[in-house]
Parts: C-alpha cells; sequence; structure tokens
C-alpha cells in the first residue's frame, strides 16, 4: 500500500472551544489508484486533505496514523514533511487566482520544487518547467513560462498549477476541488488531464470534491464524508450502485440531472450540516436523517463491512436497505 | 502614488491575455508614462507654491520690510526683486531661474539662495537619510516579528509599543533623548553641528540624536503597516501553495510573503517621507541643526519670501520624486502594477 | 444593532475602554479649566519661578512663574479646540468632494482623486509654514493649515465607501425609481459612510493635537499668553538643565490626549464595523 490512514481525527481550536473537525477517517490507496473524497462544506474533506500534507492550520492535533510508503507521516518532524512535500506528495489546490504568486513569473513558480528537492541548476530547472507547460498542453510553452499568472486565463492557470505539482513527479497527487472555480467547458478537460497524467506516470490520485458526478467519472474508490466522519467507502461501483448509507442515497438523489448545470451543492437534504461547536458525540447526521432513533444520537457508529472492502457507518443499514 | 490609483483588482479575463506583451516593453512604457506624469506634477506643484505665496494680501516687498517701511522703499524693493512685473512674467522667470539653477536672491543674506541651500542641504539630507533607514530597519523587524507571532505576547508587547509611538510627538522624543543622552548621561551633544569638516564621526555623532527622534517615531505607523500587510499575505492561498512544495516557513517568509507585503508597505513609506519632511524641520528646530528647516525658519522671521518659496518648492519636490521612485520601484516588484498607467 | 448590546460589546474592548477614559479626562481637564484652575494660567509669578513640586504648586512652576497644573488644564482647550475646527473643517469640505467625485464619477471624480492625492506633498506642517510666512504666526493660521490638510483624508474614505453603497442593490433601486443623485448621496451614501467617518475623525482629532503642538512648539501656532502644551515644552527647553521635569509633563498631556484617541478611533472601528480594516 502506497497510503494507510487509520482512525484519523483532527482537533482545531475555534473561537468557541477546540472542535474535531476529521472523525476517526480511515481509508487506504496503493500505487496508481484514484480515490475521490466527496462532502458538503465542512464535511472535513479539505481538513483531512491537509493533514495528508501537513499543513493544517497553527494549532491543529492530530491523532490515528497515515502510513505513507510505509511511515507515519503523523511523526515526522518538519523537515522530514518538508522532503516528501512537493516530491512525493504534491497539491493542486482549488483557486487557480490566488494559489500561484502574482510576483513570480509561471516558469519560476514551476521550477522551485526541482531545484529543492531535485537540486537542478536555475537554468536548468527553467528548461524543465518549460516542458512540463508542454505537458499540461499549455501552447507556446516558452512564453507562458515567462508570463505571470495575471497574464493566463483560470484554466491555463490551473494547468501551470499541474505542472507544478507534478514536476518532481510524486507517487501521490491530491486535487482539492480543481475545477470548481473554472469554467464548464474547462472542467472536464482539466479532470481528464489530471487522470491522464496520473496514469501515465502510475500515481495514485486523491480528488477532493463536493461533486458526486466528478468523482463518479474520475475515481475508482470513493469516500463519503459528513460532519468529519467518513460515512461510506468503496469502490466507486459498488458504492453508486449500492449505497448502504442513508446519506449516501440522499446524496444520490440530490444529485443533479443529466443537463443540468454542474457544481450544483447538495442542498436538496433536509436540514443543515452540523454546525461549528455543535458537533454530536453520535452519528453526525442524525436528526437530518430520515430514519434516525435514539440510538443514533449516542455513539459513533461502527464501521460495517458489506462485502468487499465496501464499507457503511450506520446502525440502521437493515432499515435503509428495506426503506429502499 | 500620485496621480496614479492602485486598484488591485484581478484582471479580467477579457484582459489577460495580450499576444504583443514583452516584459521589458511593459515596464518602458510604464517608466515613460510615469516619468511625464513626475514632470506634470512638479508643474503644478510649482504653480500652487508659486500662487499660494501670490495670494498674499498687499505686497510682497511690504511684507517683507514691515509696516512701518515709506512707500518709497517698498517700491524700490518691489522693483528689484520684479515685483512689478506680471504674474506670468514673475512666474516664468523664478521656474525658468530653478529650471538653471538660479534660485535668485535673498533679500535677508543679500547672497545667491542655491549655495545657501545646498550648504544646509548637507546637514539635512543626511539626517533624513538616517532616519529613514532607522524607521525601515525597526519598522521591518518589528512589523515581520508581529506579524509571526500574531495574537501571542510578543505581538501584543510591539503593538502596544507601537500605539505608544504613535501618541508621542516626535519633538517632544527628541527633547526626552536630549534629557536622557545628553544631560543625564552626557552621552552626545544635546544640539547643534560641528560641521563635515570637523569629521565624520563627530558629525554623525551630532546627527544620531535626531535620526533616533524621528526615526523611532516614524517607525510605529510602519511597524503596523508591515504586521497588518503581512498578515495580508501570510493569508492568501499562495503561501499555502509555497508550503506545498516543501518551502520551509522562513523560506516561504523571504522569497512569497515579504515581496507581496512590500508594495503597501513602499507605498506608505513614500507617502510617509512628506511627514518625514515635516518631522526633519522640527527636529532639526530641536537641536539647533542648520539644516533646511531652520533656513526656512530663519527666512520666515527675516520676510525672506523667495527662500521660503525656493525651500517649500524643494522640499514639495524631494516628497514628489520620492513617491515617483516608490511608483517604479513598486512597478519592478509587481507585475500587475505596470499595465495600470495604460 | 440594539444599544444595550453595543455598550456590552465595548465594556468588552480594553482598548475603547482605556481611550475612552483617556478622552474623558481630556474634556474633564478643558471643562475644569474653564471655570476653576488652581493659579491664573497666563497668571506671571517671577519671584516664584521654577519652583519644585509642592503643596501650593502639584508640578511646580515654570521659567515665569506660571503654576504647571493651571497651565496643562487651559492647554486641553486650545487642542480641543484646533482639533474640532480642524477636523471640521477636514469634515465638510471632505465629506462634500467625496460624496460629490462618488456620484459624478467620470473626470470630475478623477480630478477631484487625483488633486487629493496631489495634496500629499504638502504635509500640514509644510502648509503652515507657508501660510505663516504670508499671514503671520497664530492659532488660527495654524487651525486653517491642519484642516486644510484633512481635506483630501475625508474626501478618499467618502468616496472609496460612497463608491461601494452606490454598487448595492438599494442604491440602484432608488436611482432607478427617479431619485435624484443628491437625494441618493444624503440619504443613501452619507448614512452608510457615516460609521467610517467618526473613525477617522476620531484619529484625525489625534493627529491635529500632534500638528498643533508641533507648530505651537515652532512658535507659529498659539502665542503668548495662550496656554499650550507644545509652547510649554519649547519654554521648557530652554531650562532643561535647570528643571528638566519642566520638559516632561506636557508631554505627557500631549500622549495621553493622543493615545487615548487613538484607541478611542480603533475600538470605535472594531465596535462600528470590524470589516473596516487599520488603515494606518
Amino acid at each position: 500500500m502506497l497510503l494507510e490512514v487509520a482512525e484519523l481525527s483532527v482537533d482545531l481550536p475555534t473561537s468557541g472551544g477546540v472542535r474535531r473537525i476529521v472523525r476517526s477517517a480511515s481509508f487506504a490507496l496503493d500505487h496508481g489508484q484514484t480515490l475521490g473524497i466527496v462532502g458538503e462544506s465542512g464535511s472535513g474533506k479539505t481538513m483531512t486533505a491537509l493533514a495528508l500534507m501537513g499543513l493544517l492550520p497553527d494549532g491543529a492535533t492530530t491523532s490515528g496514523a497515515i502510513l505513507f510508503e510505509g511511515r507515519d507521516l503523523l511523526k515526522l518532524n518538519e523537515a522530514q514533511m518538508r522532503d516528501l512535500r512537493g516530491d512525493r506528495v504534491a497539491m493542486i489546490f482549488q483557486e487557480p487566482m490566488t494559489a500561484l504568486n502574482p510576483l513570480h513569473s509561471i516558469g519560476r513558480q514551476i521550477a522551485e520544487p526541482l531545484i529543492l528537492h531535485r537540486g537542478l541548476s536555475n537554468a536548468a530547472a527553467h528548461a524543465e518547467a518549460v516542458r512540463l507547460l508542454e505537458r499540461v498542453g499549455l501552447p507556446d510553452p516558452v512564453r507562458r513560462a515567462r508570463a505571470y499568472p495575471h497574464q493566463l486565463s483560470g484554466g491555463q492557470r490551473q494547468r501551470a498549477m499541474i505542472a507544478m505539482a507534478l514536476g518532481c513527479a510524486p507517487r501521490l497527487i491530491i486535487a482539492d476541488e480543481p475545477t470548481t472555480a473554472l469554467d464548464v467547458t474547462v472542467q472536464a478537460q482539466i479532470l481528464d488531464l489530471i487522470a491522464d497524467l496520473g496514469a501515465q506516470s502510475d500515481m495514485a490520485l486523491i480528488l477532493v470534491s463536493h461533486d458526486l458526478a466528478v468523482i463518479a467519472q474520475n475515481c475508482e474508490r470513493v469516500l463519503v464524508m459528513y460532519g468529519g466522519m467518513a460515512m461510506e467507502s468503496g469502490r466507486t461501483d459498488d458504492v453508486l450502485a449500492r449505497p448502504a448509507h442513508p446519506y449516501t442515497k440522499a446524496l444520490l438523489q440530490a444529485r443533479p440531472r443529466v443537463g443540468a448545470r454542474r457544481g450544483e451543492r447538495l442542498q436538496a437534504i433536509a436540514g443543515a450540516a452540523p454546525s461549528a461547536g455543535a458537533m454530536p458525540k453520535g452519528c453526525p447526521f442524525a436528526g437530518r436523517c430520515p430514519l434516525t432513533i435514539a440510538a443514533c444520537g449516542e455513539a459513533l457508529p461502527a464501521p460495517v463491512m458489506l462485502g468487499g472492502d465496501h464499507m457503511a457507518r450506520c446502525i440502521r443499514i437493515d432499515a435503509a436497505e428495506r426503506a429502499a | 502614488m500620485l496621480f496614479i490609483r492602485l486598484e488591485m483588482a484581478g484582471a479580467s479575463p477579457a484582459m489577460t491575455m495580450d499576444l504583443n506583451w514583452t516584459p521589458t516593453d511593459e515596464m518602458g512604457l510604464y517608466l515613460f508614462q510615469r516619468f511625464i506624469l513626475l514632470l506634470a506634477t512638479l508643474a503644478f506643484a510649482s504653480i500652487v507654491v508659486f500662487g499660494v505665496l501670490e495670494i498674499l494680501p498687499g505686497n510682497a516687498a511690504q511684507v517683507m520690510l514691515g509696516a512701518s517701511a515709506t512707500p518709497e522703499t517698498v517700491a524700490a524693493l518691489a522693483h528689484k526683486l520684479g515685483l512689478d512685473q506680471g504674474v506670468i512674467v514673475r512666474y516664468a522667470a523664478w521656474i525658468g531661474g530653478v529650471l538653471r539653477g538660479d534660485f535668485g536672491l535673498s533679500y535677508a543674506y543679500d547672497s545667491p539662495i542655491g549655495p545657501l541651500i545646498a550648504e544646509r542641504l548637507a546637514v539635512s539630507a543626511p539626517l533624513a537619510l538616517l532616519a529613514m533607514l532607522i524607521t525601515t530597519a525597526v519598522a521591518l523587524a518589528a512589523g515581520v516579528f508581529a506579524a509571526q507571532r500574531r495574537g501571542k505576547s510578543g505581538d501584543v508587547a510591539v503593538m502596544a509599543a507601537s500605539q505608544i509611538g504613535l501618541a508621542v510627538p516626535n519633538f517632544w522624543f527628541a527633547i526626552l533623548l536630549v534629557l536622557v543622552f545628553a544631560v543625564h548621561w552626557r552621552l552626545a551633544p544635546s544640539g547643534g553641528f560641528p560641521g563635515w569638516e570637523a569629521g565624520l564621526g563627530r558629525a554623525l555623532g551630532a546627527l544620531i540624536l535626531p535620526a533616533l527622534a524621528l526615526g523611532l517615531v516614524q517607525a510605529a505607523v510602519l511597524t503596523r503597516v508591515t504586521r497588518s500587510a503581512l498578515l495580508d499575505v501570510l493569508n492568501e492561498d499562495f503561501i499555502r501553495t509555497a508550503r506545498a512544495k516543501g518551502l520551509s516557513r522562513r523560506a516561504t517568509l523571504w522569497r512569497h510573503a515579504l515581496p507581496n507585503a512590500l508594495t503597501p508597505i513602499l507605498t506608505i513609506m513614500g507617502l510617509q517621507f512628506a511627514n518625514l519632511i515635516a518631522g526633519a524641520i522640527v527636529v532639526e528646530y530641536v537641536f539647533t541643526l542648520p539644516g533646511l528647516g531652520r533656513l526656512v525658519f530663519q527666512s520666515i522671521a527675516n520676510r525672506d519670501l523667495l527662500v521660503v518659496e525656493d525651500c517649500v518648492m524643494l522640499l514639495v519636490a524631494i516628497v514628489i520624486g520620492v513617491n515617483f521612485f516608490v511608483d517604479i520601484a513598486c512597478a519592478a516588484i509587481d507585475p500587475r502594477l505596470r499595465r495600470r498607467a495604460a | 444593532m440594539s444599544d444595550d448590546r453595543f455598550f456590552a460589546r465595548a465594556r468588552r474592548n480594553g482598548g475603547f475602554v482605556l481611550g475612552a477614559i483617556l478622552v474623558a479626562a481630556l474634556i474633564a481637564a478643558a471643562a475644569l479649566s474653564l471655570v476653576w484652575t488652581p493659579y491664573p494660567p497666563a497668571a506671571i509669578d517671577v519671584p516664584h519661578k521654577l519652583l519644585e513640586p509642592s503643596f501650593a504648586h502639584w508640578l511646580g512652576t515654570d521659567s515665569l512663574g506660571h503654576d504647571v497644573v493651571s497651565q496643562l488644564l487651559a492647554g486641553a482647550r486650545i487642542s480641543i479646540l484646533v482639533g474640532i475646527i480642524a477636523v471640521g473643517i477636514g469634515l465638510v469640505f471632505g465629506v462634500a468632494l467625496g460624496l460629490v467625485a462618488a456620484s459624478v464619477g467620470g473626470v470630475v471624480e478623477d480630478v477631484i482623486m487625483n488633486l487629493c492625492d496631489f495634496t500629499f506633498a504638502f504635509p500640514a506642517l509644510l502648509l503652515a509654514i507657508m501660510l505663516t510666512a504670508v499671514l503671520g504666526a497664530g492659532v488660527v493660521n495654524a487651525i486653517l493649515a491642519i484642516g486644510v490638510a484633512n481635506v483630501p483624508i475625508f474626501a478618499k474614505v467618502t468616496r472609496a465607501l460612497g463608491n461601494g453603497v452606490l454598487a448595492r442593490d438599494y442604491a440602484m433601486a432608488a436611482r432607478a425609481a427617479g431619485k435624484g443623485p443628491v437625494a441618493i448621496a444624503l440619504e443613501h451614501v452619507l448614512p452608510n459612510v457615516a460609521p467610517a467617518l467618526i473613525v477617522q475623525a476620531t484619529i484625525q482629532f489625534a493627529i491635529a493635537i500632534l500638528a498643533e503642538a508641533a507648530l505651537s512648539y515652532l512658535g507659529l501656532g498659539a502665542q503668548p499668553p495662550q496656554a499650550s502644551w507644545g509652547r510649554m515644552l519649547s519654554d521648557a527647553q530652554q531650562f532643561m538643565f535647570l528643571a528638566p521635569r519642566l520638559a516632561v509633563f506636557p508631554g505627557v498631556a500631549i500622549a495621553m490626549a493622543v493615545l487615548g484617541l487613538n484607541l478611542l478611533g480603533d475600538g470605535l472601528r472594531d465596535l462600528l464595523d470590524p470589516r473596516l480594516r487599520a488603515r494606518r
């Protein structure tokens, strides 16, 4: 296994006290595999991704284990994490408008990790940056490398961002909502690009998105998060064909129909996601879930295995089955 | 900043691509446009300075000589100063002279004003530079220190100190420095200037307390600007990108955060320079330094209007010039600013 | 926001409370000096010059035998007077210019804003120097110079925030309903800009006190026998070796007044609108 996350919890101090924003999340990923993490905003999906990078906000504390290439990332010191970041693990961020430094040329920003991790000279790194820009499909890469972020369109910037992440041929790429800020027409191109380039060099990919359709098209495996908890996970085909958790079912029903606007938020589920400071001790979906019973609110539901590695955390799976 | 509004809104998609773009052209064009603007601003400033001293009630010669002067002596002085000529002729004569390096004649000193100013500038310019150096060093260090410890005790201490710095008048701080270092400990002279011919050490020694008084008080504002500019930048997404590349916090700060915080800091420094000039005038007075400020006061006391006019114009020109260089520096740092002038 | 909640939040804002106390003290000192001072502030009493602090003269006397406490109390009056008038000049003309710039837009806006930027080349002190060179020294000229320097600052704040208000839906709706630009500026823009103007006015008040002190110290502001903290400092400086304490008290008074106003301004900014971030 390339990556094994076991019982990962993240606590973040907020104005209303310390809040657990990721609760006992477990998942695994092998070389070349693709995993989608889907959830609403506030579900803990981005914090899970940042925990993998060791870039959680100041003051955050973690428990559990993140085994990457056999080492527990949570036990590494900052210098050891730095060596991994941008080299073995790379991240693509949501906002290509703001995720690039406006004062540095595109080429310089792509060259930076190459100089840092590969020890390339400035000239060699810049030549490599041009080759990377070509690989991510930017026309006229020599001039694009000299350009500044404000001179590129959103899609071009995101391609540059991908080139930056690919530079050191990482074993794992984490893409956090890589297409949310882009025009609909560009979204598919960028997703295909990430998938193709990942497959070419046997990189593993974690795609974080609020959009189940994006995950369904691009990921072999899926992890559904809600209220900081991994509600359901498994092969994408299994989970979509036979969703076990009431939340996943609701998600699928709330999915926009074909032809509807992509990127639509999952607002059709009744009630509201748990707010800051109000995290229940039981299932976070209790109350909003039509099958809620008293026991739901009392303890964190244990994982239930449903054949293969299809897992759901719900004490009402049987009832959910009958309701379907 | 002058005449140019720095609007930092993101570029719209329509203007993001320009196929004829090359970096050198853009900077060159910006420099040229900004230089034309500089000339226009200077010309406008000269009209304002000339105009304010022009609209004085009554006759300049009368003001200079005082109420007791006879009409004949007033008329004679007016003729000598060329005051009996038309406004435009006099403005042209003044500005034409200044451009040729001829600042006119001082009525009180009965000597050319140019050398008079140059002699005083030899004190004021090093003082201003020294003060600016102290301001920049203290403010950048304290601002970066505070921003990195946001909300912690170090940050609170720096912010409290800067709040006091904002409240303390620079001339009082100067007096306190004299009390402590000159009166109590006798480490530095309480005022006066031995002249550069007395040796670099002694001359700088006479300037160090005035520069501290000016620079430290000025640093209070700049510390706060540095801190808030840096905090803004540290919240930006590209800082997280830089860390995701594997850069250390330190490298992220120096390579990514500080350069981005520098444009607002430089802009405020440019605006502050006008206050520095004003502060230098006051502090020169505290330490009885023979600088430009003293010359201005003596000339006001002497009713030597042409000297006042020349000195004010010079100070205004320096402020405008400094802001020109600040704009150029900002454009050199931030490629987005180069397009704004077009 | 109800008044109750405003005061509840204000009490928890330490800087605001300290600022309010200091400003209240400044106003109280000025008010007290109108009805009572230990001695007449301008009374010269040469036989009792340079006295140490004592029961008769709490902070001693200066080189002409003026009672320092009486002078400090009376000096608060000038500071407040200069602050109110100079900020008033800035508010009246600055807000008018800013409203015109935001409402009319186009070339008019560009011209007004460029003129405002231009005036930053003339700090208040330089303006005062030019005015005194022409008109002679005095409090009135000092106030005028400080007031004129305030105009572009209020103009810029008003215009920047005014443009934001005008872009909002309710201002658009008012225009669509046929309201004229003057009515919109007064009914919609001004009330929305007012909190920021109050904050800015507090801070400019502090700057005006500093500027008056500097001008009076230089002899370009308050003239004898008017009591002024800046003038007290310039007198004290001549007797620094004999009575260094005289150079301390007026400076502390200035610093406390300015500190109070700055803290009050920062506190108001937090209380009135957390989104108004520090501009200094």
